[in-house]
């Protein structure tokens, strides 16, 4: 339920459950489950689509510099 | 710097003020914690305690300033365990500051307080890296409710 957010955020360790869930919460430590280190942390932490538009925009960056220097480009 | 800034407590002196619907938690429970822990950190000298504030599933903040500078509180209450967090903010330690934490000030000042207090139950404090290599989980306890049914 709160997977992700345990294994991206140093900070949170779990919540309560709706009222379905009665008598015990959310630990992800009971879970038996692992936090990230703080490089899979930041990079998991970040959203598919913010991933999407940074990795789109190094490729657009690579483009523009073969575009400034284009005696560097492969023959 | 590894302090002891985590705290794991029962906390069933304090009524579930959890608001939810037939699905979801609209509100999660703490607000009274944290209001507690207002009154507890003005008794040692915190200034500019802000009320309490909603964090989703992450529970309630309260900010303050300990010595002029801020910090926070985080109160996760997850069930049958609430975990306490007093942290850094911003600007807590100072750029060229070179004294004493005071981080490690605000804490040794604000533990005593809490553990005095009889509603925070079987407290223990930990490290950061405590809470991700021990097990701190309570074991859940039968209620009166559980024997009878």
């Amino acid at each position: 339920m709160y997977e992700l957010h345990y294994q991206v955020d140093p900070n949170f360790y779990g919540a309560k459950l709706p009222r379905r869930g009665k008598g015990q919460g959310w630990s992800g430590q009971r879970l038996g489950l692992n936090k990230y280190g703080p490089d899979g942390q930041f990079w998991n932490g970040i959203p598919g689509v913010t991933k999407g538009i940074a990795t789109g925009a190094i490729v657009d960056i690579g483009d523009e510099v073969n575009h400034i220097f284009p005696q560097d480009q492969l023959q | 710097m590894t302090f002891k800034k985590w705290a794991v407590f029962r906390a069933d002196a304090f009524p579930d003020d959890t608001i939810e619907d037939d699905l979801n938690i609209l509100q999660f429970p703490g607000k009274n914690i944290a209001e507690a822990l207002c009154e507890i950190l003005a008794g040692v000298g915190c200034t500019d305690i802000e009320k309490p504030s909603h964090e989703g599933e992450h529970g309630w903040h309260v900010h303050f300033e300990s010595a002029g500078r801020p910090f926070y509180c985080q109160v996760s209450r997850i069930e049958p365990e609430t975990l306490l967090l007093f942290d850094k903010n911003y600007g807590s330690e100072g750029l060229f500051y070179r004294g004493p934490s005071r981080h490690a000030q605000l804490l040794e000042r604000v533990q005593p307080a809490i553990a005095q207090d009889p509603r925070f139950r079987e407290l223990t404090w930990y490290t950061q890296r405590e809470m991700d290599t021990v097990d701190w989980n309570l074991p859940v306890e039968e209620t009166t409710d559980d024997q009878a049914s």
